[in-house]
């Protein structure tokens, strides 16, 4: 199965690197009983997998993508491309000042949902130094959106200007 | 008829006794003429022997009449001729020695000559020895002192670039630890005059504000 799979329907389990290793354990687990082929697919998401994420995979694999959740060769190769992509999902991290509210986290992967193109796990990473505002960290690029850049702006004019006054080049 | 056989054997003996009697007279007769012809062969032989040995003396004798004839002549004139016979012998004996000592001066002068060469040759090849083994040593000496000097530089320009690198991280350093002083201050206090004035509700909009710059500044763009 080569086709990209809609990771939407499982965005709530899917908002930080945290949820994202859940669900790639659980993906793992049903792997390892698909293989052993003792019970079907089906029967291993109802009692293995912890609901409601049980549901969340079912209602993907079979109402989105037709998967007959009885053939242990449909469902392995339909769970396997979805842990790959959901491995593969990029991280951007927020560096902010104060640890966030449920209310901010969910604003925000409300906004990653509407703003960034695919989809991406947000992780948060706490920083008091940074006074407010933000470091916003994707795929290799970093912006620093906080008061103390702002103020370390002032500081850096500081700086030219000492360099300046000892003669070094600015 | 009456066989007188007395008279037979009786005849018959007598003819066989004189056939014997014949027969060792027959034998004893050959073996006398046997030795009388030996007899005479050695008187022969003798004769002959006594003959050849006469000869011989004879022969003998004139020889040694010839010889000592010879001899006395031999010796008449060697007399004679001795004095002729010594200048003979002294001039040529003063040949030999003059010839010897011409031989003996020029075989002096080629071996002198033959040892002046190899004193040359050598003496040549002492110096070239010298000569090269003082310019090897020469140059030896001279890259050694460069090589010296080339170190003693390399030394000094890595003493002195040390020493610039260790003034300016120093002075770094204290730039930098004056700026992270300025700047904890500064800190600390917006943190004390801001941190209790920013509410959550500001917080949060300057979060989603870093988030609007940020996408505005093509970080999501893909």
């Amino acid at each position: 199965m080569k086709d990209i799979i809609n990771l939407y329907p499982l965005s709530n389990y899917l908002q930080t690197s945290h949820h994202i290793k859940e669900v790639i354990y659980a993906l793992d687990k049903l792997h390892d009983e698909i293989f052993k082929k003792q019970r079907t697919p089906l029967e291993v998401l109802k009692t293995d997998v912890p609901f409601p994420l049980s549901d969340s995979l079912i209602n993907l694999a079979t109402n989105d993508y037709k998967i007959d959740l009885n053939s242990s060769i449909d469902a392995e190769m339909f769970f396997t491309e979805l842990r790959e992509q959901i491995a593969q999902l990029p991280i951007l991290t927020i560096t902010v000042a104060e640890a966030p509210t449920l209310d901010l986290v969910k604003q925000i992967n409300d906004w990653v949902i509407a703003n960034v193109k695919g989809f991406a796990a947000t992780d948060f990473v706490i920083e008091k130094s940074l006074i407010g505002g933000a470091i916003i960290d994707f795929k290799g690029k970093t912006r620093d959106h906080t008061i103390k850049k702002l103020i370390t702006g002032v500081s850096t004019l500081k700086d030219a200007s000492i360099k300046v006054i000892s003669g070094m080049p600015t | 008829m009456e066989i007188n056989l007395p008279g037979i054997i009786t005849f018959v003996a007598f003819i066989g006794a004189f056939s014997v009697m014949g027969g060792i007279a027959l034998f004893i007769y050959q073996v006398l003429e046997r030795e009388r012809k030996i007899e005479a062969k050695e008187k022969s032989t003798l004769s002959e022997y006594e003959s050849i040995i006469k000869k011989a003396h004879d022969q003998a004798a004139e020889l040694l009449d010839k010889t000592k004839t010879a001899s006395n002549k031999l010796v008449s004139e060697a007399t004679n001729t001795g004095g002729e016979l010594e200048k003979t012998l002294d001039s040529t004996l003063k040949a030999m020695a003059d010839k010897h000592t011409q031989s003996l001066i020029a075989e002096a002068g080629m071996f002198r000559k033959d040892y002046e060469d190899k004193i040359l040759q050598m003496q040549n090849a002492i110096n070239q020895e010298v000569t090269k083994t003082l310019q090897t040593f020469t140059q030896s000496l001279l890259t050694k002192t460069t090589s010296a000097e080339e170190l003693v530089s390399e030394k000094t320009n890595e003493l002195m670039e040390a020493a610039n690198n260790e003034i300016e991280k120093h002075k770094k350093e204290r730039l930098e630890k004056i700026d992270e002083e300025i700047i904890q201050m500064v800190q600390k206090i917006s943190n004390e005059i801001l941190g209790l004035t920013i509410p959550p509700e500001l917080h949060r909009e300057l979060i989603v504000k870093a988030l609007e710059k940020s996408k505005a500044e093509g970080v999501f763009d893909i």
